[in-house]
């Protein structure tokens, strides 16, 4: 026999190779473990894909699985180490155990090995009657395969890393988004994204998509909204379909999850997630995931699952500069193929917030008033054109800690005196003044804004009527609270009544029911 | 509604619901205690959506009616009562007036109407069993249940009832326990069904040493009803793992132990245990076993028992822990370890269809 030599673990190995392997992994385990022992716990398994450093191993039962993994993991993973160079882990394959033991066609597990199986160029012997499933035997695909299968995984075609112009802005997220293609699964384990709307996480999630996709063909991936998973899961449970949801996100080499913060008071979601994340983890496949706000700033969400999307690596995207904006807008501009000249892009990105979809969507204004005019356009037009992107999106995206920041600020005191107890009077009044501001200017209930202060609700009702009341008895007071909510909105081009109406009306009608979205079934 | 009951009794009865109301719950019904009472008595009922249960007890009733109150409250304010009798008087906005001796107390509670209904057990699997029986099998099962909640399918104890038996397994993928049970069952009811550990505690909680237990079965949900009281549960979906893969065909040593001495010893010798590697030494030699532990930083502890061995000398590392929960748990004096050898997974068995497996640590030298 020749002598043993490692094998690469990184691409899919042959059907002698993962043989070789597991015959010298046997051995040496029956050399440490005893041959009695082997033969109890691994006899009946075999080594059936080796790939992107991951190791599948058959198992005759799910209970032999459960019993390996947590009494010879680390023996286990020794010595598969020994001969797959750089091997990261390994799993159990139950359904693969059942094929052989009983020979009957097993489910079938990837989207793409029927097709693998129906192109596979070598004829299995039909004498041991296995249906024709070889993970192995996988050609590349067409280009056109993999694009029909990014967008069966719902990638967007057009969010490609190719697409995305990096900026200080977002250079740590894009990075880290390029080492989690690189190497998934192990260092940024989750990959947790968080911005305000519209700078960029979504195209991230895609282009970290569609670049692992391009990179392992045959893995599988999945894009998903935290809200789409709910009402899948809902769906799940009335058709009782459970178990294959379980399946399509329990079992994937890559989950991309998008608007985690919806899940925030929806426990029956968040223990289904918990298990999703655990399972994607314990198989370490990587799970990349983007929020509009920090983990712990996400309310009600159980603080397993907090500290699960802290264990990673958490990367804010800031607002790009006018420098980053102004590439942006110049790629999408020849992307769109726009007429609109690079100083017409510079009084945009003076004009509009820093906030990408709207950026965009006042390029698209500017080119039609600009393809009408000959390619001209003046500033007073571009005004009109772009006066009502300025307020309400302002209102909208407020959070409370951008008020908490300005208010800390304009007191002199820190942020994290505001959420603590202390009763300092120039403590105390500027949380107050802080809580009535988060009460006009956002849309976050009374008892969200009291949780952000770690203070009840109705400490934060007795700090909106008390300031109401010092700003009707005091002109400076009434004064410094309008220049507090001016800062907050950005200048507020004196429509703040208008600002403060509109957050009010959103706070009725659109908020998401907080509670309880789902009964369990029976009970 | 109105009614007059001795302050032991309700306080008995909030207690064994109590349990079931979570601290943190997202509806706020579900801290509630559902209070019925009717001509018989009071019927106290609490849910926390997986599992439900009701106790009944006496109580004078003066004026029928059903209303729910917060649960913990109502308990703490029952347990502080200074009288013997409680009277409380329930009015249409349920707010609930609480008279005892010389305290009064308001507390409001919520519609009836909200908490959720327990579902209808029309075409379940029915049978009937001791409670004792039950109540010991959990107890000799329900301690190696998996805490890992990425284990789903193990967070609960295996009911498998066929062939005129029930076998209850739990396991962690480290120790299995198993007691079989003979059991007149019909015919039909021939299943297997996984009972969550919260349902598993809370019946532990209920079954006594007398009178019987029926269960219904469903294809999602077990009930379990006793003369006063009465609980359901969702069950764990999914399969559980065929468990005899893990159970050694045969042994090859068999050493017979006293229990209590055994349990004893293991308890000392673990108060040195190093921390890190929680394991200690089983050594069985001629005619003596010899439990050991050792770690640097600590110190070192050794006992000694007289026993009948007289096969090869065999070292076995355990987790003290595991050894002590089944000894714990079983009443018999005589305890039979088999063994196959050092690497092999132990079986602790007595008299009874009861086993016990335990892996050995590997000690790494």
């Amino acid at each position: 026999m020749s002598p043993r030599s490692p094998f690469p673990s990184d691409v899919a190995l042959g059907k002698e190779q993962l043989a070789a392997a597991w015959t010298w992994v046997s051995e040496d385990l029956k050399e440490a473990l005893g041959e009695s022992t082997f033969d109890l716990w691994f006899g009946h398994s075999r080594l059936i894909k080796v790939e992107d450093f991951h190791a599948v191993l058959s198992s005759p039962g799910a209970m032999y699985a459960i019993w390996i993994e947590e009494n010879f993991r680390e023996i286990l993973k020794l010595n598969l180490q020994k001969y797959l160079t750089d091997l990261k882990g390994f799993s159990f394959d139950l359904n693969a155990a059942e094929e052989e033991a009983d020979s009957s066609p097993g489910p079938v597990m990837l989207p793409l090995s029927d097709n693998a199986a129906r192109d596979g160029e070598v004829a299995e012997p039909e004498a041991l009657g296995r249906p024709k499933k070889r993970k192995r035997a996988k050609r590349p695909l067409t280009e056109d395969e993999l694009i029909e299968k990014g967008k069966a995984a719902g990638l967007n075609e057009t969010l490609t890393f190719e697409t995305f112009v990096e900026g200080g802005n977002s250079r740590l997220a894009y990075a880290a988004s390029h080492s989690v293609v690189d190497s998934p699964g192990t260092t940024y384990q989750p990959l947790f994204f968080h911005a305000k709307s519209g700078l960029g996480k979504t195209h991230l999630l895609h282009a970290i998509g569609w670049s692992f996709l391009r990179r392992r063909p045959h893995s599988k991936i999945v894009y998903v909204s935290s809200e789409s998973y709910a009402n899948e899961y809902i769906e799940a449970i009335r058709n009782s379909k459970e178990v294959e949801f379980r399946k399509k996100y329990r079992n994937v080499d890559l989950l991309l999850l998008d608007d985690v913060q919806f899940l925030g008071g929806k426990s029956g979601f968040q223990r289904e997630f918990f298990h999703t994340f655990n399972s994607i983890m314990d198989q370490r496949n990587q799970i990349v995931i983007a929020s509009d706000c920090l983990a712990t700033e996400i309310t009600q969400l159980e603080e397993r699952l907090v500290s699960r999307l802290q264990w990673g690596m958490t990367v804010q995207i800031h607002a790009p500069d006018d420098e980053t904006s102004q590439a942006i807008l110049r790629q999408k501009r020849d992307d769109w193929s726009l007429k609109v000249n690079d100083e017409v892009i510079g009084k945009i990105v003076g004009r509009v917030s820093n906030n990408v979809r709207q950026l965009e969507g006042a390029l698209i204004r500017a080119a039609m008033v600009t393809s009408l005019n000959n390619g001209s356009i003046d500033d007073m037009e571009l005004d009109e054109l772009l006066a009502d992107m300025v307020a309400p999106e302002a209102s909208k995206q407020l959070r409370l800690d951008d008020i908490k920041d300005v208010v800390a600020d304009h007191y002199g005191v820190e942020v994290k005196d505001l959420e603590s107890k202390r009763r300092m009077a120039k403590v105390s009044q500027a949380r107050q003044v802080a809580m009535y501001l988060c009460r006009e200017l956002t849309s976050s209930s009374l008892k969200e804004i009291a949780m952000s202060f770690a203070k009840d609700h109705a400490s934060v009702v007795y700090a909106v009527k008390n300031t109401k009341k010092k700003c009707e008895d005091s002109e400076s007071m009434k004064n410094t609270v309008e220049s507090l909510r001016r800062r907050i909105t950005r200048g507020g081009r004196g429509s703040q009544s208008s600002v403060s109406q509109s957050a009010k009306s959103f706070r009725e009608e659109d908020r998401p029911d907080q509670s309880g979205d789902f009964r369990y079934p029976g009970l | 509604m109105k009614f007059q009951i001795e302050r032991d009794v309700f306080q008995e009865a909030l207690s064994q619901v109590q349990h079931v109301v979570g601290t943190k719950t997202t509806l706020p019904i579900l801290s509630n205690v559902l209070i019925v009472a009717d001509e018989l008595g009071l019927e106290l009922s609490t849910t926390n959506l997986d599992v439900a249960m009701s106790v009944r007890v006496p109580a004078n009733v003066e004026e029928t009616g059903k209303t729910t109150l917060p649960a913990r409250r109502l308990g703490m304010i029952v347990r502080e009562l200074a009288g013997t009798e409680v009277q409380i008087a329930v009015d249409e906005s349920n707010t609930a007036s609480v008279k005892s001796g010389p305290s009064f107390f308001k507390i409001l509670g919520l519609s009836e109407s909200e908490f959720p209904k327990i579902g209808e057990f029309g075409d379940a699997k029915e049978f009937t069993m001791d409670q004792r029986t039950l109540r010991d099998a959990l107890r000799k099962t329900a301690y190696a249940i998996s805490t890992d909640e990425t284990r789903y399918v193990l967070n609960g104890v295996n009911f498998v009832l066929g062939e005129g038996s029930l076998t209850l397994v739990a396991t962690d993928g480290r120790r299995l326990a198993m007691v079989e049970q003979s059991l007149e069952i019909p015919g039909d009811v021939e299943t297997a069904v996984i009972i969550p550990t919260k349902a598993v505690m809370e019946l532990q909680r209920l079954l006594g040493d007398e009178g019987e237990i029926k269960v219904q079965l469903t294809a999602s949900q077990a009930a379990f009803s006793l003369d006063n009281s009465f609980l359901v549960t969702k069950l764990i979906e999914g399969n559980y793992p065929n468990y005899k893969q893990v159970i050694p065909d045969e042994a090859k040593h068999r050493i017979t132990l006293e229990r209590e001495v055994l349990h004893n010893a293991v308890k000392r010798v673990a108060l040195l245990v190093n921390e890190k590697t929680n394991s200690i030494k089983f050594t069985f030699g001629d005619n003596l076993l010899t439990i050991s532990t050792n770690s640097p930083e600590v110190g070192e502890a050794k006992e000694s028992l007289d026993i009948k061995y007289d096969g090869p000398e065999i070292s076995l590392a355990f987790n003290p822990e595991f050894v002590m929960a089944p000894l714990r748990n079983i009443d018999q004096d005589e305890v039979f370890l088999d063994l196959i050898d050092e690497a092999s997974p132990g079986v602790i068995k007595i008299d009874e269809p009861f086993l016990y497996v335990i892996m050995p640590m590997r000690v790494t030298s």
